[in-house]
This record gives C-alpha cells, structure tokens and sequence, in this order.
C-alpha cells in the first residue's frame, strides 16, 4: 500500500514538474517569435490589420473599426485614390467591440487621425458563446504569448529584410460572387435592440477617447443582409441622438449605392465582394470628404509611400 | 483552432478532473453530464433531435422487441418474430426519417423539383435552413446497429436509459466517430476505471500526435487546398497534381488526427475506442484501402447493409434461378455484387445529401466489383504467363495502381462540386505555368508541411512493420521521452497552422 502511495506521489510530482517546464518552455519560446514593439501593443488576431503598426506615425486621416463587414467592404487605396485622404482597417473576425477600444487606445499613441468610422455591426455580437469564446482566446494570449505570435517563425528565414508595409491597409481583396437571392428587406419597427452592458461601455471608451484626442467619431452601417435589422437601426440611431453622432446605415441607401446583392457579395450576403466594396467605398470616401474635410495628400511629398503603396494595389486589383 | 475544438479541450479537462473526483461507481455520470453539456453547448435545441433517437431506440429496444424462447411453438415463435421484425423497421424508419429530413431533404426535393420541371410541371420546393445536429451521422448509425444487435439477440437491451443515453452522445466520439459498437463501448463507459498512469499518458500522447497531424499537416494543406478549388480552372498539371496529393493527405491527416484524439480522450478515462484507421496508404487494392480507412464505418456497413443484403430472399432467390440458367462467375458473385451497390450507395450518401458524393460511392462500387468479376481472370492469365503475383515488382505497381485510384477517389471528394472535379482531373495533363509556391504555400510552408508529412510516414511505416512507438517511448529513460514530448508539443505550438495568418478549419468529417 506504502509503495502504492509512494509511486503514485512520485508520478504526481513528475507530472507537475512537467507541466512547468513545458509550460517555462512555452514562455521561452515566446523571445524567439515576439513581434515589432508597436504590434505587440494590440491584441491581434489579423496580420493584415495590425500591420497598422508599420504606418508613419501621425500619417494616418481616418480609422476604421469594426469586424470581418468592414474589411470586406470599405478599401483604404479606392478612397486614397479618389479623394486623397489616408486611412486603414483595424478589423478582425469577429472583432468585439472592447477589442476596437483596445485598437484605438494603442493607436492614440502613434497616429493622430482626425476621423475614427465605428462600424456599429459588432455592438451585436453579443451571443454568450461569442463573448465566452473571446475571453478564453485573450486568456490563452495573455497567459501564453506564444500562441498569438507563434506564425512570426517565418521571420527566421528574411532575417535582414525590411518588414513590408501594408498595400491594402487593412482590406480583404475577393472577388469571388455568392449572390443572396433570398428577398429580405428592412422593415421599420419601434422596437428597440438593447445593446449589451459591455458592449455599450466599449462604445462609450471609443467615444471617450475620441474626445479626449479630439478626433470626430462616425458610425456605420455597412450593408448586410444576414442579421442586420431595424430594431439594430434604431438602436444606434438612439445612441447616436444621445452623443450628437453621425450614423449611416448603408442598408437604408442600396439604391443610392447602385448596390446589388446579385453580383455584390462574395458568400450569399454576410460579406461584400470587391464589386460590393467599390461601392461602398465610394460612397463612404465621398462622404467623409464632404463632411469631414480632409486633406488631399496625393501630391504630398510626405505621403509618397502612398503611391507606391497604390501602384501594388492596382497590380492586384488590375484596376 | 476553431471554436468547438477550445470547448472540446475545456470540457475534457474539466470531465477527467471531476471524472476521477466521483466515486467509481458513478462516474459513467460525470461522462453523461459533460457529454450533455457539450452537446447543449454546440447544437442546443438540437439537442432534442439526439435524445428522440436516442429514446426511440432504448424504449423499442427495451419494451418492443421480445426475446423468442427457445422452447416456444412455431406459431408463436413466427408472430413474434413478425412483431419484432415491425417493431425494428419501424424505428429505423423514424430514426432515418429523422436524417432524411434534417440532412436530405433540401437534396431530394430539389430532385424531385427538377423531375416535375422535366415533366413540364413547375412546383418550387420548400427548402428546409436548418443545422444538423453534432454527430447525427454517427450516432444514428451507432443507434440502428445497436437495435439490429438487440434483435438479432447478439446482447441484452440496456436496461437504463441514462447510460444508454451515454452510449449515444459520449462526447469524445460524437464529432467524429469512431462509429462505435454498443458491445465493445458501453461497459467500459458504464464501469468506473481508476486513474492509470499509463493509460493517461498513452492517452496524451496519441491527443498530441493528433493536434500534430491536424495542425502541422491538414490545416497547413488546406491553404492549397483552398486556392485550387476556389478557381480549379485555373489550375492543371502539377498544381492540379498537388491539390489531388494535398486534399487526399489533408483528408487523412485531419480525420485520423480527430480519431486519434477521440481515442486519447477516451484513454484519459480508462476508456478504449475502436480504430479507425490502418495505415491507408500502405493498401494494395481499393478493397484493402476501404478495410484500413474508416474501419468502423466499413465494418457498420459491413454488418448492417451488406450481410442483410446479400442475404435477403429478395436477391438470393433471383440470383439462384439465374445461376440455374447460367452457371458463371458473375452468377455466382451477383449478390455479392448487388450487396455492393448498395453498401457503396449508402457509403456516398452517408458523407452528404451531395451528387459528387454518390459519384464517390459509385466510383468505388465499380472499381471493387470490377476487381472482383476480373480476378479468375487475371489468375487463369498470371498462371498462364507464369509470372508469381507476389513477387516484388507486381506488389509495387499494385500499390502505386492503389494510390492513383485513392487520388481519383479524394478529387472527387474533396472538390467543392462533380464538375470542378472534372475540371481538376482534366487538366492534370495540360502544363501549368505558374509556380508551386504560389498556391497558397510559399517554401517556408512546403518545409513544415514536408516535415509533417514525413514523421506522419514515418510513424506509419513503423506501425505497418509491428512496432509500437507508444511502447518504445514508454521505455525510454525518463530525460530522453521528456524531450521527445516537449519537442513536439513546442513544434505544434510554433508551426502549428492557426491564429493570425491562417484560417480556422473546422474537422471535414465534423460536417457529415
């Protein structure tokens, strides 16, 4: 029985031990795959977006926020190209709000934009599952940094290469066509969605530091077709009123946009495809020129990465 | 990693902790509670789905079906069989109504709407938007076998229903199988086992090797994947080659990385699922192929389609009188043959409500039935020739023969639908003028996935000749197998194909 109790001790404390020392490898680990400063300020779950990071500081006019909508539907380059002003998507999937207050407090720090866009979409992802899910990946990340960074091993192999800056800052390029064919339309109601307590208070931290930075804060809507409705519209349109904000619903203004669930989206309705983001990016770049003022930097020397910048989006585009 | 599967890892860590926490004798309701909890978490109000089946079942199988005495007159005996025989086909009649709606309906009514539009009449068919339960695929087929077992009188019906319930939903085997038997799976649920060292151990390092084949390898392949089905015209030759190549060991490497993981989590509780695979690749025939890869679904199959259908009166009677006609080969063998079709059948219409899928089932009906219709032949000419079919050179092209016919299989599998499936297979010979590393890999990937697919190799190579690397490691010295561990949970870690630069792909078989 003593010899029972003595292995079974002895096995417990071998596992235990293992347990540290995998556990002080993984932490190890971490050194050799930590990211560029700037990144590892912000959580991060899309490359593309927390390439921000490697922008000029104080170059950037305009900050998108939001989820996986606005990456699909808003291109920083169509509105540079257009209208001049610079901007970048700070969007992952399914981004939660208390993540684009994170976003924007870290880029507070190196960017002075004079316009912040909150896609309000991801004030709704509010199922238990989504923000449960969430919780367990921060406290993952945070516990073991190097399940967030692991993919910088491919560092190891440009040592000596310059990191390259963003071409699309921050746009997901598809052109892929999935049309919706289903005949949802927008119905006006009274009813009111209620936004979530944390959720809310994110939207609030957002609001706040916009004004402590003395930055405008807009909000939008873009189309969406799968979960968007009006007592979401309201909602917003409620918020707004409160803090004297700008919200476009863009659902509101298909026909405005020439939009065409038919050749505009790339997965029956959830996302835009690059058809659907010139539209929308139009639309939007238009906008934000007429109320918002901002200036042109296509001849600005300062600004010149900007057209190299362009010149690889449109390799891509072939536009 | 996707979602379900940070669940799954939560659940399981909590389940062993509590599982060894209870006493022996009512631990089986740890496993009951979690699996519930589970199976709420992810399909909830479908849960009811499972549970009908999961009642039908147990009450027709408890409360129905009577055991024929032996002694009893041939009068009684008849009408209880007859009564029986009702009572069976009528739940698996409700228990396939179940699946046929929820997974079949959209498929065979858009059938049957574009047979009415063939007939001039134009009638649009509801189409259902509904999620299919977690597992349904499995369970169901776990539930009918264990009905078929109970009235073939192989075991007694199970007289609890919670514990029954437990056979049906165990969590570690509901994603994705292995399609378990009730006889060889629920004691060991049902028995409460002490903690074992080794089997705890085993038990981690086959969940490791599992994340190991789904991280490095199948999550890594898919990216290739990916790109060539998206646009598949607009790739041939060999990036057309890859994706056969890569969709096939994707297949494989994320299906039996789940398997691995079902049956190592089952190990954490003293618990032994059934195998799933047999080094695959290694087959020398399309028949061998299918008894190595998803066993337990052959072996259901098998069991429950084949036997029944071979044996039924309704295609024993025909082939009989036309054997008496006809005395041939093909006489003989046609309700082997006729077994086949309609195990192949199922086969294809088991993986989805989808026609490249019973093009699929199809594609291997005829390659087996072929196979065995030509064999007397191919004999009477390898001993006319003289040449030894076992003799080395023969075994090879056999087996080079298998693969090529396995990646046919895959292709059609794998491609998002039959004509990108053609178009892929059509243009394996038309050159390709792009590079191989723009397909979604670039060199830094190919190596880790070459790493991946070589210890994968590797490991089956070593299975195949008998070797037991479980064994071998658990004899190592202590400092030497601590390393091996870490270093593969390290390299899963740093090159495991998730987070920020990849996509989260949920398991294949998870859909089915």
């Amino acid at each position: 029985m003593t010899d029972r109790k003595t292995i079974a001790v002895k096995r417990t404390v071998r596992a235990v031990i293992f347990v540290i020392v995998l556990a002080a490898l993984l932490h190890g680990i971490y050194y050799l795959v930590r990211p560029a400063s700037a990144v590892r300020m912000s959580r991060t779950r899309s490359y593309e977006s927390a390439r921000v990071f490697d922008e000029k500081p104080d170059s950037l006019d305009v900050i998108f926020l939001g989820h996986s909508g606005v990456y699909s539907s808003v291109s920083p380059m169509e509105l540079y190209k257009e209208y001049g002003f610079t901007s970048y998507v700070c969007a992952q999937p399914l981004q939660l709000p208390w993540e684009s207050s994170r976003w924007l407090e870290s880029l507070v720090r190196v960017q002075s934009p004079r316009l912040v866009v909150f896609e309000v979409d991801h004030l709704f992802y509010d199922k238990n599952s989504t923000v449960a899910a969430n919780s367990v990946e921060y406290f993952i990340n945070r516990t073991f940094p190097v399940f967030r960074s692991h993919a910088n091993w491919k560092k190891w192999f440009s040592r000596g290469k310059k990191r390259e800056r963003s071409f699309a800052k921050g746009f997901y390029y598809n052109t892929t066509v999935n049309p919706y064919r289903g005949g949802k339309k927008l119905t006006p109601t009274d009813k009111v969605y209620k936004i979530g307590k944390k959720h809310m208070d994110a939207l609030e931290r957002v609001y706040a530091l916009c004004k402590e930075n003395n930055i405008e804060l807009m909000l939008l809507e873009v189309p969406s077709v799968v979960v968007w409705d009006y007592s979401r519209h309201n909602a917003v349109v409620k918020y707004a009123e409160k803090r004297g904000l700008e919200f476009i619903d863009l659902n509101l203004r298909l026909d405005e946009l020439g939009f065409d669930w038919s050749t505009d989206t790339r997965d029956k309705g959830d996302h835009l495809n690059y058809s659907g983001a010139l539209k929308v990016s139009g639309y939007v770049g238009r906008h934000i020129k007429k109320t918002y003022g901002l200036e042109d930097r296509r001849n600005d020397p300062a600004y010149e990465s900007w057209k190299e910048d362009l010149a690889r989006y449109e390799q891509m585009t072939g536009g | 990693m996707n979602k379900v599967m940070l669940i799954y890892f939560g659940m399981l860590l909590a389940s062993v902790a509590a599982y060894y926490l209870f006493p022996k004798r009512t631990r089986w309701t740890v496993l009951l509670a979690f699996s519930l909890l589970f199976y709420l978490i992810i399909s909830t109000y479908m849960a009811a789905f499972m549970l009908a089946t999961a009642a039908s079942v147990y009450c027709a199988a408890r409360f129905l079906i009577k055991e024929v005495p032996h002694d009893a007159e041939a009068a009684v005996a008849k009408k209880l069989l007859k009564r029986n025989k009702t009572v069976i086909a009528l739940t698996i009649v409700f228990n396939l109504a179940i699946i046929g709606v929820l997974k079949y309906f959209n498929f065979f009514g858009g059938m049957f709407g574009s047979l009415l539009a063939l007939c001039g009449a134009s009638v649009k068919m509801p189409v259902l938007k509904i999620a299919l339960p977690l597992g349904i695929s499995f369970y169901t087929l776990s539930a009918i076998g264990y009905m078929v077992d109970i009235y073939r009188g192989k075991y007694k019906a199970e007289t609890n229903f919670f514990k029954f319930c437990l056979f049906i939903c165990f969590f570690p085997q509901i994603l994705e199988g292995p399609v378990s038997r009730y006889d060889k799976t629920a004691p060991q649920l049902i028995e409460g086992h002490s903690p074992d060292y080794e089997g705890i151990t085993f038990g981690l390092q086959r969940i490791l090797w599992g994340l190991f084949k789904k991280m490095i390898v199948a999550d890594r392949l898919y990216l290739l994947v990916r790109t060539v089905a998206g646009e598949p015209s607009q790739y041939s030759g060999i990036a057309a080659v890859l994706f056969m190549v890569c969709y096939t060991v994707q297949l494989y490497a994320d299906f039996s990385g789940f398997i691995d993981i079902a049956i190592g989590s089952a190990e954490l509780f003293g618990i032994k699922l059934q195998e799933n695979f047999r080094q695959p690749f290694f087959a020398r025939s399309a028949q061998e192929f299918w008894q190595r890869w998803h066993i337990t679904l052959g072996a259901w199959l098998k069991d429950y389609v084949f036997y029944p259908v071979a044996l039924s009166p309704l295609v024993t009677g025909p082939a009989a009188k036309l054997k008496k006609r006809v005395r041939n080969h093909f006489t003989k063998m046609l309700p082997t043959i006729v077994a086949l079709f309609a195990v192949w059948l199922c086969n294809g219409l088991w993986h989805g409500p989808e026609w490249k899928y019973i093009v699929y089932g199809m594609y291997y009906f005829v390659i087996i039935s072929a196979g065995m219709l030509t064999e007397p032949l191919f004999r009477k000419l390898y001993e006319k020739c003289g040449i030894d079919r076992q003799n080395a050179a023969l075994k090879a092209l056999r087996h080079i023969r298998t693969l090529i016919i396995i990646l046919v299989g895959e292709t059609i599998f794998g491609a998002d639908n039959l004509k990108d499936a053609f178009t892929i297979l059509g243009s394996v010979f038309r050159p390709y003028g792009g590079s191989v590393f723009a397909l979604g890999l670039d060199y830094k990937e190919w190596i880790i996935a070459l790493v991946g697919m070589a210890a994968m190799l590797a490991a089956g190579i070593a299975k195949e000749r008998g070797i037991s690397i479980r064994g071998r490691m658990a004899a190592a010295a202590l400092p030497a197998r601590w390393a091996a561990y870490m270093a593969v949970a390290v390299f899963v870690v740093l090159f495991g194909a998730y987070g920020d630069m990849y996509q989260a792909v949920p398991f294949i078989y998870g859909s089915f």
